[in-house]
């Protein structure tokens, strides 16, 4: 008796082992666009997942800057060696979403609910969730503590005090510091958020009209009009111009070299949430996605490596390292809630205001063509800023030419 | 006595004859044997070039016709649209505008500026080597190091340019926020940035012109300036005229300048220029989707255009420019 | 002049002493120009320098503070240790070294038989090369990159070399020196019954040992600075080279000034021995490169 119970624990044992030896080891390669500031970091969490994951190996390939990570995957679709997993924008995918393997589909619900609102349309192809976001960032009002004691919280206490704050300090006719600042050219999602904020977008629901120049559209334009004699404008980092503006939107992912900048300006760097226009304060989020690939190069093993990978870098503690660690925003509800990111939090108070703009905020939208729409509204965003049209004008022209980009 | 020497050299025959001349019929023979030979010289070298820019040059020809698709290369036949669609983009006629434009300011300014600068190196001053040196540097300093230094230059409020021109009571400009100004200043930046090394070039060859030129033109009585426009400038042509296309070419294809510069395509895209419209195409900027079949049709354009300018130069110069 | 009087004596002297002094001024005139122009040329290479032992702080400051508070030697050793640039310094240096041989082979064999052989379709061939400079490179990269993953040369040594062995620049400018030699050397070896191949390299290349080395000093410094190819060409950290180390500073928000100028300053001293050594055969051979 005693004999055949060893004999089936005997078994059971090698069962169990041949499982685990038939976990065949895996490597995988993840293409990656961080600097080699955020590198060390990067490398900590694929160690981890390496402890967690012994049989599969992620191998790190840094490409570049942003646009040449674009390139390399542009190029690895033709020629059909793609990575398993790679940081990529959405409109880099949006062209080629058919290739890409749903990650959604091997997460539970209760796993895709905790993805962060605004972040779920962004990733969620015909109704899937594809991608996963992964370093995030999102637009937040910075202003100058010696200047600004209380920020703005509506669009007219936002005008009120750019007007107040524009000033010609040495009295020789030209403006020495204005009121707020905005980088037209390079970021027309300044101009997307008063959309937002108006209750407008680009294009309706179902992507078959142009709703940019609506009513809600129309508000905006304004607004932004009104701001124009109060705007320092410029297509630099604002960390260049930290000077020539009382408060102005911009990421917080470039929080560490505005506060560098303000320092060597000599004042403190506060960071609030938006002022509310009339619909709401959302604001935009930016930053790249992970997706998996679902190309003949791959095998199963290594997509279903590069899913686990995925599913890893959202959790609650591996989102808030990241985050701690690289200054981007964590991506899902319940990492919010962590001791750790608690604990983090008050110790950086700039983070309270971020995290509350987290979780009032939209992403872009997944049109195909969205890239080009970008470029029109950048062009035309930086012409009624920098008063070449008047701001009704420009809204009309830029919603005709989005308009022929739905075809 | 100078001027007959330099009518004599114009006059003679470029190469001598042979001192062999062999049968027509054996010359026909040994013509093909030749090129026989000459295309064994030839092969190494067209091999590489074959496989890694003539063919991936034609294929980017092939894909101007393209509507390009990367999941179903090259995607569908679409004849000559990315050609309409080009030719109907007025931001394509403005960047077109902006290339002519700072290739017709940059490439006389900086060859002039060779000149004199390899004019002034060539009076046997001392400390040669490190002047040479210096100017080799800033052509192989990094870019980001150069980008830096002119940034500060063309700071509105302290910058040294608007600090120059406030010597002379000229207000003060904003050269990188004020799209009058943005393609003005990269146009002195690339001044600056190629002076240097055409310079150097231009130098070498002052260096290789032989003092009896100057001697006959000393005894002849002509002045210092008379010497340098009437001995120096001319023997230097072939120099120049090498410098000139070389930069010509160079020119039509600026990009990174402009890019780095601005970090974009300047205030109301004023700095932007054709390779900046072909890269923007292609995607390869900010995150404009992928167009490369526009993208390509307008690199044939440039293609086209650079190539009509090259061929004009070789043949207008070529009976001007003196060869030694 | 001696024989004049004294007046006259005193007057030629003055103007020769008056004569004496505005050479001098004029002189002086133009060293203070050619250092004015040197000066102007080395900004950014002095800030370079500088920048490199700057605190972050004020690497960003603007107005340029052009010397550092204290001088942070550290710099150099952090930004090494931020990748594996030992590896990247032999990838540059192997790959600089192996595509500037062959380039410098394949070039003298074409250049020479566009200066000085007579064949059929040389004209269209040399207008063919011509044209291949004015392609813009960004045109060129995916086919090349299908190409180079069909030939199994991706990530690979060869896909970084071979498709740099031959450069028009180079055969445009070894042809113009060639032609420049006179064809009686040719036609004297020919009697001497000197095979063609072997006059090529036996007469010719010494002949022209420094338009050579401009060439391939040219080339050096062009492998030595190329980074979009190897970055699109490449996966493995193992097989970079020093540029792609110095991306590694700067991403879509900022850079870490400090730490790329001390990369920097590394990186660019081979350039500047190679050049410090050569410069008076490069200025030669330069010196003919515009010589039909």
């Amino acid at each position: 008796m005693l004999r055949k119970l060893m004999l089936v624990g005997l078994a059971a044992v090698v069962l169990f082992g041949m499982a685990a030896i038939a976990q065949e080891p895996v490597t995988i390669e993840f293409w990656h666009a961080m600097s080699s500031g955020h590198q060390p970091n990067l490398q900590k969490l694929v160690d981890d997942f390496k402890v967690a994951y012994p049989y599969i190996t992620v191998t790190l390939v840094y490409q570049g800057s942003y646009g040449a990570l674009q390139g390399k995957v542009d190029a690895a679709v033709v020629a059909g060696n793609l990575p398993a997993i790679a940081q990529v924008y959405e409109n880099w995918v949006t062209p080629i979403a058919s290739i890409l393997y749903p990650i959604g589909n091997f997460m539970t619900d209760a796993e895709k609910a905790d993805i962060l609102d605004g972040l779920v349309p962004s990733n969620t192809y015909n109704g899937v969730l594809t991608t996963v976001p992964f370093n995030k960032s999102i637009m937040v009002l910075y202003y100058n503590k010696s200047l600004v004691t209380t920020p703005p919280t509506t669009w007219a206490e936002f005008f009120e005090m750019s007007k107040a704050l524009t000033v010609d300090t040495d009295g020789d006719g030209k403006i020495n510091r204005y009121g707020t600042a905005f980088r037209p050219a390079a970021n027309p999602e300044q101009f997307l958020i008063f959309l937002e904020q108006a209750g407008g977008s680009i294009l309706n629901a179902d992507w078959t009209e142009v709703t940019l120049n609506n009513a809600a559209g129309k508000a905006a334009a304004e607004f932004v009009g009104s701001l124009i004699p109060y705007s320092y404008i410029t297509s630099e980092y604002m960390s260049d111009h930290i000077s020539d503006a009382a408060m102005f939107v911009d990421t917080s992912a470039g929080i560490a070299y505005n506060q560098k900048a303000a320092t060597n300006a000599g004042f403190e760097l506060g960071v609030a949430t938006l002022p509310a226009g009339p619909a709401n304060f959302n604001s935009m989020i930016q930053g790249t996605n992970v997706a998996v690939f679902n190309t003949p190069n791959l095998t199963q093993a290594q997509k279903d490596a590069a899913v686990l990978l995925a599913k890893f870098l959202i959790r609650p503690e591996n989102t808030v390292f990241w985050a701690e660690k690289s200054g981007y925003q964590p991506v899902t509800k319940s990492a919010y809630a962590t001791q750790e990111w608690l604990n983090w939090v008050s110790t950086h108070d700039y983070q309270t205001q971020m995290s509350k703009q987290m979780l009032n905020a939209f992403s872009q939208i997944l049109h195909p063509n969205y890239g080009d729409m970008r470029n029109v509204l950048s062009t035309g965003f930086e012409e009624i800023m920098r008063g070449v049209v008047p701001p009704l004008e420009g809204l009309e022209s830029m919603a005709a030419e989005i308009e022929a980009l739905l075809e | 006595m100078w001027k007959t020497r330099r009518a004599e050299a114009e006059g003679k025959p470029k190469q001598p004859r042979t001192a062999i001349r062999p049968l027509r019929l054996s010359r026909d023979r040994t013509y093909w044997r030749e090129t026989f030979e000459a295309y064994w010289y030839l092969l190494p070298a067209f091999l590489v070039l074959g496989a890694f820019v003539f063919y991936p040059f034609f294929s980017a020809f092939k894909l101007s016709l393209f509507k390009w698709n990367s999941l179903t290369p090259p995607g569908d036949f679409i004849g000559f649209e990315n050609y309409r669609y080009i030719f109907h983009d007025k931001y394509f006629w403005k960047d077109m505008w902006h290339t002519f434009y700072y290739v017709g300011i940059t490439i006389p300014v900086t060859l002039t500026l060779a000149i004199l600068v390899a004019t002034l190196l060539n009076k046997g001053l001392r400390a040669l080597a490190f002047a040479r040196t210096s100017f080799f540097l800033s052509y192989i300093s990094p870019i980001v190091a150069m980008v830096m230094v002119w940034r500060w230059m063309y700071n509105t409020d302290y910058g040294l340019i608007n600090y120059f021109l406030s010597l002379f009571h000229i207000d003060a400009v904003a050269w990188l926020n004020d799209p009058h100004y943005a393609l003005p200043a990269v146009i002195i930046l690339s001044v600056w940035h190629y002076v240097g090394y055409q310079a150097i070039i231009l130098l070498a060859g002052m260096q290789n012109i032989e003092q009896q030129y100057y001697d006959a033109a000393k005894v002849d009585g002509a002045t210092g300036f008379q010497t340098w426009w009437s001995v120096t400038v001319p023997l230097l042509s072939p120099q120049i005229f090498f410098v000139f296309i070389i930069s010509l070419i160079g020119s039509f294809k600026v990009f990174t300048e402009v890019y780095v510069l601005f970090n974009g395509p300047g205030p109301l895209r004023s700095a932007e220029t054709l390779v900046y419209y072909i890269i923007r195409s292609a995607g390869r900027i900010d995150t404009a989707t992928n167009h490369t079949g526009r993208a390509a049709a307008a690199s044939v354009v440039l293609f086209g255009i650079i190539f009509l300018f090259t061929i004009i130069q070789l043949t207008l110069t070529q009976k001007r420019v003196h060869y030694d | 002049m001696r024989g004049l009087g004294q007046e006259q004596s005193l007057v030629t002297t003055r103007t020769e002493s008056y004569y004496v002094a505005r050479r001098r001024a004029y002189r002086v005139f133009l060293y203070v120009i050619m250092f004015a122009g040197c000066a102007i040329m080395l900004f950014p290479f002095f800030w370079m320098v500088t920048t490199s032992f700057k605190t972050e702080l004020e690497a960003m400051r603007m107005p340029p503070q052009w010397i550092p508070g204290k001088w942070l030697w550290q710099n150099y050793p952090a930004a090494l240790a931020r990748a594996p640039f030992g590896r990247y310094f032999f990838n540059s240096f192997f790959i600089s070294i192996l595509s500037t041989i062959g380039e410098v082979f394949t070039t003298i064999l074409a250049a020479y038989a566009f200066a000085k052989m007579k064949f059929f379709g040389k004209n269209f061939l040399f207008a063919l090369l011509l044209g291949t400079m004015m392609i813009p490179g960004e045109m060129l990269l995916v086919p090349n990159y299908v190409t180079l993953v069909r030939l199994n040369w991706f990530d690979h040594y060869q896909g970084l070399i071979i498709p740099w062995l031959a450069s028009v620049f180079g055969i445009f400018l070894l042809r113009q020196f060639f032609r420049s030699l006179p064809d009686e050397l040719w036609d004297s070896a020919r009697i001497d019954g000197c095979r063609r191949f072997r006059y090529l390299w036996t007469v010719i290349v010494p002949l022209s040992k420094p338009a050579i080395l401009t060439v391939a000093l040219l080339k050096f410094l062009g492998s030595w600075n190329a980074f979009q190819w190897v970055l699109l060409m490449t996966n493995t950290q193992s097989m970079r080279t020093i540029p792609v180390g110095l991306l590694t500073f700067s991403s879509d928000i900022g850079t870490e000034y400090q730490l790329l100028m001390a990369a920097s300053v590394v990186a660019i001293v081979p350039i500047l021995i190679l050049f410090f050594f050569t410069q008076k055969q490069f200025i030669q051979g330069v010196a003919r490169t515009g010589i039909k």
